[in-house]
C-alpha cells in the first residue's frame, strides 16, 4: 500500500511534466527546424545580398525564439516551458519561416525579372525580322497590284490596237470607194461638160440664125 | 461543492480579464492602425488580386491584433501586429512575383508566336 502511494505519488509529480515535456520537445523541434532551414536557405542563396537583410532578419528572429525557449526553462533547464513560451517560440519560428519565403519570392522575382529581360530582348529582336518579312510582303503585294494593273493596261492596250487595225481598214476600204468615187464623179462631170457642149451651138452659128 | 468550483473559476476568469482589461500603449494601438490602413491599401490594389492567400492571413493576425488590443493583452497585439506587418509584406513581394511571371508567361507567348511567324515567312511560297 505504501509502495503504491509513492508510485501514484511521483505520477502526480511526473505527469504535468511530461505533458509539458512534450511542449518542450516541441519547441525545441521547432527551433532547429527553422535553424536548419535558415542555413539551407543561405547555402543555396551563396548569401546572395538580396537576401542578406532577410537571412539577418529570421537570424535575429530565432535568436528570440531560443532566448524565449531558454528563459522560460526551470529547474536549471530540466524543467517544463510555459504555454506562453511555446506560443512564442512557435510564432518566432512561424517568423523565421515567413523571412524565408520573403527571401525567396525576391530570388524567384529577381530570376523572373531576368528571364522577362531576355525574353523581351529576343522577341525584340524576332519582331525586327518578321517587320522586314512583313515589310517585303506588303512591297510585294504592291507589286502584284500593280503588275494586275500593268496587265489590265496591256490588254486594254491590245484591244484597241485591233480596234485601231479594224478601223484603219474601214478607212481605207472608205478611202478607196472615195476615190472611185472621186473619178465618177470627175468622169461625169466631163461627160456632163462633154454633153452641155454638144448642145449649146456655136456663136458664130447662134448669129447666122438670128439673122436668117 | 460544483457551484463553488464554477464560481471560484468565473473569479479567476474575471480577474485575469480585470488583468489584462488596460490600455495598449498609445504606439502598439498606432502600429495596428498603421498596419490597417496598409492592408486596405493593399486590398485595393493589385496584391489584394495576386497574393490573396497573404492577405486573407494578415487580415487574420491583424483581427487578432485589435482583438487582443481591445482585450489590452499587449503581448499577444505586438505578436500579432508583427506577424500581420511581415504578411503584408510577403503578400507584397508575391504579387510582385506572381506579375512578373505573368509578364513572363505572356512574352514566352509573344516570343512562340512570333517564331512560328517567321518561320512561316522563312518557308519558300507555294505556287
Amino acid at each position: 500500500m505504501r509502495t503504491l502511494k509513492i508510485i501514484a505519488c511521483l505520477f502526480l509529480l511526473i505527469a504535468p511534466s511530461a505533458v509539458h515535456a512534450d511542449e518542450k520537445a516541441k519547441a525545441q523541434t521547432q527551433i532547429d527546424a527553422a535553424k536548419a532551414a535558415i542555413d539551407a536557405f543561405a547555402k543555396k542563396t551563396n548569401e546572395n545580398k538580396l537576401v542578406a537583410r532577410d537571412i539577418e532578419a529570421a537570424r535575429s528572429t530565432i535568436k528570440r525564439s531560443e532566448d524565449a525557449f531558454v528563459n522560460s526553462r526551470t529547474m536549471f533547464g530540466l524543467g517544463d516551458i510555459s504555454p506562453e513560451a511555446a506560443n512564442s517560440v512557435k510564432h518566432l519560428t512561424d517568423l523565421v519561416d515567413m523571412h524565408l519565403t520573403l527571401g525567396q519570392s525576391r530570388v524567384d522575382t529577381a530570376k523572373a525579372a531576368e528571364e522577362l529581360k531576355t525574353l523581351s530582348g529576343q522577341v525584340a529582336k524576332i519582331r525586327a525580322k518578321v517587320k522586314v518579312f512583313e515589310d517585303r510582303k506588303a512591297e510585294l503585294e504592291k507589286l502584284r497590284a500593280g503588275l494586275i494593273k500593268y496587265e489590265a493596261v496591256v490588254k486594254e492596250l491590245e484591244q484597241v490596237k485591233a480596234e485601231n487595225a479594224r478601223l484603219a481598214g474601214k478607212e481605207a476600204k472608205l478611202l478607196d470607194g472615195q476615190k472611185s468615187l472621186s473619178i465618177e464623179i470627175d468622169y461625169l462631170k466631163a461627160e456632163l461638160a462633154k454633153r452641155t457642149a454638144a448642145l449649146t451651138p456655136a456663136p458664130e452659128a447662134a448669129a447666122e440664125a438670128e439673122k436668117k | 461543492m460544483r457551484h463553488i468550483m464554477i464560481g471560484l473559476a468565473a473569479l479567476f476568469v474575471l480577474s485575469a480579464a480585470a488583468a489584462f482589461g488596460g490600455e495598449l500603449p498609445r504606439e502598439t494601438s498606432e502600429r495596428i492602425q498603421q498596419a490597417d490602413q496598409r492592408m486596405e491599401k493593399l486590398s485595393a490594389s493589385k496584391v489584394g488580386e495576386y497574393a490573396r492567400e497573404q492577405m486573407d492571413a494578415a487580415k487574420v493576425s491583424l483581427m487578432m491584433a485589435q482583438g487582443a488590443g481591445v482585450s489590452g493583452n499587449e503581448k499577444l497585439a505586438l505578436q500579432q501586429i508583427e506577424r500581420a506587418e511581415l504578411q503584408l509584406t510577403v503578400a507584397e513581394a508575391k504579387a510582385g512575383e506572381k506579375e512578373l511571371s505573368e509578364d513572363v508567361a505572356l512574352n514566352r507567348a509573344e516570343l512562340k508566336k512570333l517564331e512560328a511567324q517567321l518561320e512561316r515567312y522563312m518557308q519558300p511560297e507555294e505556287k
